[in-house]
């Protein structure tokens, strides 16, 4: 036992009483030094077998070790005192950390986009902005025809393009099929989400910019079946529902053929019936098509090579199923009460 | 379009299921249902009829879909009249035909007729289709419409002048009279129906006053004609007039029916002389059409075998008959009144929906696999919001509109902003050149209910000046926010704070904060900075001005923005950058504190510090400042570290003496270690 041994003795002692967080940390260091075989207890009982001079110096060194760890316990005793032995709140609140909340629809968005890349489909933006080209003749929906009253459209105001092709808000995000086609041979597989306008007047379940996700599936067999296979697969991840069924029902699209509306079972109800779905045990929640061969000519791939699927599913609308959200325009209100049930 | 139960069960021998069976029946197979509704002892059926079905807009087009879906034979209606042979139309009425767009026109006269009202059965039909009943003879004629799809009209013989009719393009501008004694302002190229002196009809919208029917009528013309759609649809929305006989004509009708129509017509009325013969001018009678079906393309598409023999049933069914098979291609000719079959695709739709898409079991495509590729926007897009929200802002998605009152507060130019041409209201007049008018907008509603607020949004802004060559150069993907908090002076270094944090949550790091006195209607000058990175603006960050925020209604609140180029950011975002190896040795810290005036940038004293251009300083941080006596006092954490040993005082006090050294040459500048 050299002066070295009891001065780094004496550093444990410290470092030990700095960490001292409850009485269970004073019992161990008690124990630790002056317990049956505690270290400062040792070098007491170690004394005796000291020569002389060792004595002197080690000694009262030995006591100051003593005397150092029972003072300080005896003020950490006093300390733990004023503290119930075995209560601790666990009801009292939290720290506040103040948490951000990510818009609802962009929610749906990221999860749509996830779901489908999962399933190899690329993701591409669109453009807001579109020629009157784009947006309806490159989808075999010409000027004259009454299929354009499907669109209700926002035209801009040209003054500063000098070219003939007028320019509209898109109304679907159905151009970009058109812009992904022109660039890349199939096999194709992209989602294209982003917003689209109609010029339509507002109401609780209609808004004239809103949020909509547009897919497309190209290869030289690609069929309704498998068509039905991936959008129920979407859907089922989407809502969670392993059991969730899909039905297509007759539509008319210009830009696909054969066209339909997909109604997928009630999220709300899975089929039985309710409010949510009128009673009937279904929504509808999209619609799609086979790509109609005018729209494969305009986008420069030959019909007669492939074949393929789109669809258009709004986003808004995934959105007031999924959380339940009875009017649509609370999600461009900005309202933060609303923001921060996300 | 709303049909009656009871004269769609005319057109069946076979009882029809009940109404909401049948209603069914259609939604799964053929429309969509509307609405059900009890009327009497009749049920009326609203049916969203798709645009490209022309046919369907009358009871014979839906009562030949459901005869497909049921396998029930179509009956047609009755067609039973007698001539009297002391009357011929030749001469009685002229008719030419002057305008190629008039496919077809088909007229008859009955002399001597009685105007009265009409018989009840009909009163019921048109009662449960919403039709008022007027007369016999307008009632029929609007009968034989929503039975079998043709527009009539009827004139009054006697009144039109020379008993002769043209039809003819306008060749001026030229008012018009209409039924509904309202004045519609006609322009040149407008197809219209006219006598010699006045313009009797607009060809397939609307009849006019000159010729109504009236009590006194005697003798009346029944038009029946066949009008080419887009000429009808131009002049209907040029005019703003949608009429049961325009929307038909729109969508496209079977010019075949004229002749059948006006007969039924004839065949209908309880009295008058049914002048002998039908004036019928069909020039170009199209061709039957043809088209060609591969039956491999119909499993290949809708992913079913289906059984030939059910592939002919359903053709024959809808009223396709087969011309020829060659070589598994089937060569199917069209019904007349199908105008909206023109390729093997339409006709496997037919065959899919009438077989049933429930019938179609899903499958797994089988397709080449390639890795997705997802935009670098939409990819870094979440990653932002996940670190914005991590600390306590909240993502808005405000409309990507502006107003005419915004416009005009903020001064914004007409060569800048871009003007939507039909605006629902003044409220959307513009396209938004930025998002932080409506984040302030977001600011102001919120305000209310919360004393923090900090909110952003990703999203789309559109600048006319941004155009070169492509409608595309004008639209830019902007990321901005806003911070506002009751009084706070420490506003703009809190949305500085944000903007570090965003880039290095982008794993963004060689970026500049610069000065630059821009001229801005939104941006407060001297407290705007700009985010560069190799000579490249990202973004800004800034206090915005207040006679902005007064204007926007934002009072006692102190606010600071910041605008990021989103696309250039998801670039950067996008680059790689290298791990650098965490050295072995221990980081020393002096402290210095710099006493400088008041207008000091603390930059500017940053750079000195690193002209020492020592390896050593591997970071320098500022952790106090305070004023005093007019001067600032700067304090400055300087890490020192090596990659190669243990770094000791005896290497690094010269480069501290160096800094200091540097720094005393500013005479303004006293640093004390």
């Amino acid at each position: 036992m050299s002066e070295n041994d009891i001065d780094s003795i004496k550093n444990n002692i410290e470092k030990d009483f700095n960490c001292v967080k409850s009485k269970e940390d004073l019992d161990a260091i008690y124990e630790k030094y002056l317990g049956k075989n505690g270290e400062v207890v040792n070098i007491l009982k170690n004394l005796r077998n000291l020569p002389d001079n060792e004595k002197k110096i080690i000694g009262p060194k030995a006591n100051e070790l003593n005397k150092l760890v029972r003072e300080n316990i005896f003020k950490f005793q006093n300390k733990f005192k004023n503290e119930s032995e075995n209560f601790f709140d666990i009801t009292r609140p939290g720290k506040k950390i103040k948490k951000g909340h990510i818009h609802p629809v962009s929610l749906v968005s990221s999860k749509a986009i996830e779901i489908f890349s999962g399933m190899g489909f690329s993701v591409i933006p669109g453009y807001e902005l579109e020629t009157e080209w784009y947006n309806f003749d490159a989808l075999n929906i010409p000027a004259d025809h009454p299929a354009r009253d499907m669109w209700d459209t926002f035209w801009i105001k040209d003054d500063f393009t000098n070219k003939k092709d007028k320019i509209v808000l898109r109304t679907h995000t159905s151009p970009g099929q058109v812009h992904f086609m022109q660039k890349n041979n199939p096999p194709l597989r992209v989602i294209i989400p982003g917003r689209t306008f109609r010029h339509e007047a507002t109401d609780a379940s209609h808004e004239y910019d809103f949020s909509q996700l547009e897919g497309l599936m190209v290869d030289e067999n690609i069929s309704v079946a498998n068509f039905k296979k991936i959008i129920t697969d979407f859907l089922q991840r989407f809502s969670g529902n392993k059991n969730l069924k899909i039905r297509l029902r007759p539509s008319f699209f210009p830009f696909t053929e054969p066209s339909f509306e997909v109604d997928a079972s009630c999220i709300r109800c899975q089929g039985k019936g309710c409010s949510l779905c009128k009673n009937t045990g279904w929504m509808e929640i999209m619609g799609a098509g086979m790509v109609h061969p005018n729209v494969f000519k305009a986008a420069g791939l030959n019909p007669n090579n492939y074949q393929g699927f789109a669809f258009g599913v709004g986003l808004d609308r995934l959105a007031l199923l999924k959380y339940n959200i009875g009017d649509i325009r609370l999600l461009k209100s900005g309202d933060m009460r609303f923001l921060e049930q996300f | 379009m709303v049909f009656s139960y009871n004269l769609l069960q005319t057109f069946f021998q076979k009882k029809l299921p009940d109404a909401k069976k049948l209603a069914d029946l259609i939604g799964s197979h053929v429309f969509e249902i509307e609405g059900l509704e009890k009327k009497g002892n009749d049920w009326a059926i609203t049916i969203d009829i798709l645009p490209n079905r022309g046919d369907c807009f009358s009871h014979l087009g839906l009562a030949r879909e459901i005869s497909a879906i049921l396998g029930y034979p179509l009956v047609m209606p009755q067609i039973k009249f007698k001539d009297d042979k002391k009357f011929n139309v030749d001469n009685l009425l002229k008719v030419k035909v002057s305008d190629k767009d008039c496919q077809r026109y088909t007229v008859k006269v009955v002399k001597n007729i009685k105007i009265s009202n009409s018989d009840k059965k009909i009163k019921e039909y048109l009662q449960t289709c919403g039709l008022n009943s007027i007369n016999n003879v307008v009632d029929i004629a609007n009968f034989v419409m929503i039975e079998l799809g043709q527009p009539l009209h009827v004139f009054d013989l006697d009144k039109i002048d020379k008993n002769s009719i043209i039809i003819k393009s306008l060749a001026s501008k030229e008012k018009f009279l209409a039924l509904d004694s309202k004045e519609y302002g006609l322009n040149e190229g407008d197809m219209v129906i006219s006598s010699p002196a006045k313009i009797l009809a607009l060809a397939g919208i609307k009849g006019g006053k000159i010729a109504e029917v009236d009590n006194n009528t005697r003798d009346i013309a029944i038009e029946s004609a066949n009008f080419i759609y887009s000429r009808i649809r131009k002049t209907s929305n040029k005019i703003d007039l949608k009429t049961d006989a325009s929307i038909r004509f729109e969508h496209k009708i079977d010019p075949e029916l004229t002749v059948l129509s006006v007969n039924r017509f004839v065949s209908l009325l309880e009295n008058g002389n049914i002048a002998k013969g039908v004036i019928d001018i069909y020039k170009n009678k199209p061709a039957p059409k043809i088209v060609k079906l591969e039956i491999e393309k119909i499993g290949l598409l809708l992913g079913i075998e289906i059984p030939l023999k059910n592939i002919l049933a359903i053709l024959k069914s809808l009223g396709f008959s087969i011309s020829k098979t060659i070589k598994g291609a089937l060569f199917v000719k069209i019904p007349t009144w199908r105008l909206d079959i023109n390729l093997q695709e339409d006709l496997i739709e037919e065959i899919g929906r009438t077989y049933g898409y429930d019938k179609i079991n899903a499958q797994t495509p089988i397709s080449a696999i390639e890795a997705p590729r997802i935009d670098d926007a939409i990819l870094w897009a979440d990653r932002v919001r996940i670190a914005l929200s991590g600390i306590g802002f909240f993502e808005t998605q405000n409309y990507s509109f502006i107003s005419q009152k915004n416009k005009e507060e903020l001064g914004l130019l007409d060569s800048d902003i871009i003007e939507i041409l039909n605006p629902l209201s003044s409220e959307q007049q513009y396209l938004r050149p930025n998002l932080l008018i409506n984040l302030f907008k977001n600011v102001k509603s919120n305000l209310p209910y919360y004393s923090d607020i900090k909110i952003f949004e990703i999203g789309n802004v559109f600048n006319k000046d941004d155009y070169e060559n492509k409608i595309y150069d004008v639209i830019d993907l902007r990321l901005s926010g806003a911070i506002a908090h009751k009084v706070d002076s420490d506003m703009f270094y809190e949305a500085k704070g944000v903007a570090d944090y965003l880039l290095k949550s982008l794993g963004i790091t060689d970026y500049f904060y610069k000065d630059i006195d821009l001229h801005s209607n939104i941006w407060k000058r001297n407290a705007l900075a700009k985010i560069e990175i190799n000579g490249e603006d990202i973004g800004y960050v800034g206090i915005p001005q207040k006679t902005v925020l007064d204007k926007m209604g934002i009072v006692c609140q102190d606010i600071a923005i910041f605008d990021f180029d989103f696309s250039k950011l998801s670039i950067l975002a996008t680059q790689e950058y290298e791990y650098e190896d965490i050295s072995k040795y221990p980081a020393i810290i002096r402290d210095i504190s710099v006493l400088v005036p008041l207008d000091t940038k603390i930059d500017d004293v940053l750079q000195k510090i690193n002209d020492t251009a020592s390896d050593l300083i591997k970071d320098v941080d500022l952790f106090d400042i305070f004023e005093k006596d007019g001067n600032k006092s700067l304090a400055f954490h300087i890490i020192f570290q090596s990659k190669e040993k243990t770094l000791t005082g005896q290497e690094i006090d010269p480069i501290m003496q160096k800094i200091i050294e540097i720094l005393s040459k500013n005479q303004n500048w006293k640093p004390r270690i």
